[in-house]
This record gives structure tokens, sequence and C-alpha cells, in this order.
């Protein structure tokens, strides 16, 4: 992995990031935007994969709360990931060993992974199965599950990674 | 007994106590309260946007305000039991902190004015009190923003 330490100190060296590890005040507004867009995304996705499971708004049709809910949680992804981007690249250098770093990325990877394979086998049927009075399939279930926890450990080990 | 004796007293407690000793320990329950606290802003979000009649626009409003209650609840609990738990770890970081106290008012604010929108989702919200449910909505959605910056502030400051 000799490779990886140059790249990450091209970007930790670069002018955006050093500029951000410099100043006094950007570096904790970009922290802030990475809590909002954290709680914007894990609320909505949280909310989808618990309706998804059968925990929550049972009575309100799974199709509904994800056409409701996922737009939210795009935005709240698109803002965590730009300023998690931001922030990362700031203390490339410093913190690309790091033990909560690296379980946190592996976990988005299979986050990501399991999205891809919802979208495969469960979620194009969504409109059927999540319709009124639809039964939701198993395997979209556990995806859901596997979506609500795979999250939940990038939020604790993203916390860890402040303290380890 | 003194505000700040009532702190200090909640620092000497068993958990206090363990919570200040133990750093992995401190941010389990840190992340806790995050993880609740997202719940919590997506139940209270849901429901504001829901009056503001950006989601969940074809349901009836009192329906969906029901559904999200026991989220709301549930969350709301261990987000205060989890807050609780930080602030004994630290009491007096935190009764120093003018932030605190503002966060805590905003909390107040925030959860005052998105209660007060339940009674009036049962009057079939139209017309005139349909724009009252959207303007409590829209005052719930920015405090509730409010609350989430000034926590991260607390520990920044």
């Amino acid at each position: 992995m000799d490779f990886i330490q140059p790249v990450i100190q091209v970007i930790y060296d670069s002018p955006i990031p050093t500029s951000i590890r410099e100043s006094e005040w950007t570096f904790p507004i970009i922290q802030t935007f990475h809590i909002l867009g954290i709680l914007l995304f894990y609320g909505a996705i949280g909310l989808v994969d618990l309706r998804i499971v059968g925990v929550i708004l049972k009575e309100r049709p799974a199709r509904d709360v994800a056409d409701g809910l996922l737009p939210i949680a795009w935005v709240g992804f698109v803002v965590m990931a730009v300023s998690g981007g931001l922030l990362f690249a700031a203390q490339a250098a410093k913190i690309y060993t790091n033990l909560f770093l690296l379980t946190k990325f592996g976990l988005i990877l299979l986050a990501g992974l399991n999205l891809v394979v919802f979208h495969r086998f469960a979620g194009r049927a969504i409109a059927i199965w999540g319709g009124e009075g639809g039964t939701t399939p198993a395997h979209a279930r556990v995806s859901a599950g596997l979506s609500f926890l795979l999250w939940t450990g990038v939020i604790v080990t993203g916390r860890f990674i402040a303290y380890f | 007994m003194s505000l700040e004796d009532a702190f200090i007293w909640l620092g000497e407690t068993p958990p206090g106590v363990f919570l200040a000793e133990s750093t992995p320990a401190f941010a389990v329950v840190q992340s806790i309260h995050i993880l609740a606290f997202g719940l919590l802003g997506g139940a209270i979000l849901t429901l504001d946007l829901a009056a503001l009649r950006v989601v969940f626009r074809n349901a009836p409003l009192v329906q969906t305000g029901r559904l999200l209650l026991p989220v709301f609840v549930a969350s709301l609990v261990i987000a205060a039991v989890t807050g609780l738990l930080l602030v004994a770890a630290g009491p007096l970081k935190y009764y120093t902190n003018p932030l605190f106290a503002w966060k805590l008012g905003t909390l107040a604010a925030a959860l005052t004015v998105h209660l007060a929108l339940y009674p009036i989702l049962t009057t079939k919200a139209e017309g005139r009190g349909r724009a009252v449910a959207a303007s409590l909505g829209l005052i719930s959605l920015v405090l509730w923003f409010g609350v989430a910056i000034l926590g991260r502030w607390i520990g920044l400051i």
C-alpha cells in the first residue's frame, strides 16, 4: 500500500485542504455542516429503513414513506459527503491510518453495496410490494435492516475518530 | 441546593464518575445521543414538512402525526437520557458554557412549537388552520436546526 501515502500527502498539501486546516473558523464551520448533513440523512434514511423492516409507520405504504423521505436523505447525503470529504482532506496525512476511519470507510462501502443490491432485487418492485396493503419481501426487510445497522456503524465509528 | 450544586451532584453519581474516567464509554454515549437526535430530527422534520405540504401531501396530516408520535417519544427519551449522562461526565464544563443554556432554551422552544402542532392536526387543518400548521412547522424546523448547531458548538468553544 506504498502508493497511498504520496497520494494522501498531495491531497493534504493542496490549497483548499491547507487553507481549511490553517483557518481558525473554516474547520468548525464545515464540521457543523457535516453534523447537519448526518442528522438530515440518518433521520430520513433511518425512518425509511425502519418502515421497510416493519417497526414504524406500518399503516403508511412503504412506497409512500420512501417517496416522501428519500429526497431529504439525498440532500443530507450530499451535504454530509461534501463536508466529510473536505474534513478528511484537511487532516488526511494525520488520520489516514486511523483504525476507526478505515472501519468507517469499510462500512460506507458495505452500505453502498447493500444499496446497489437492494435496488437490483427489491427496490425496483417497491411500487408493487410497497403499495397499499402490500407485503414486504423478506430480502427487502433484511436489506433495510442492514442499511440501518451499517449507517449507525458509520456514525459511531466516525465519532470515535475524534477520540482515538 | 443551587443549580451549580445540582450539576456537581450529577457529576458525583456513579454513571457520572464512570463516564468521566472512560473515553470509550463517553464516546459510545455521545454516539447514541447523536443517533437518537437524528431520528428525533427525522420524526420532527417529517411532520413539519407534512404540515408545510412538502411531503405526504395526499395523506391525512392527523394520521402522519399519530404514526410519527412513537418515534418522536422514543428518540426524545433516549436523547434526553444520554444527554443527561454526557452532562454528568463533565457537569461544570456545561454549567459554565454559555451555549449550553442557549441549546436547552432553543430545545424547549423547538419542542413547544412542534408539540403545538399536534392539537391543530385534529381540526382538519384547512383554510386558516392550514396556514397556522404550516407556520408552526416552519418555525419548528428552523429551531430544530438551531438546536443541532448549538449542540455542535458547545464542544467547540
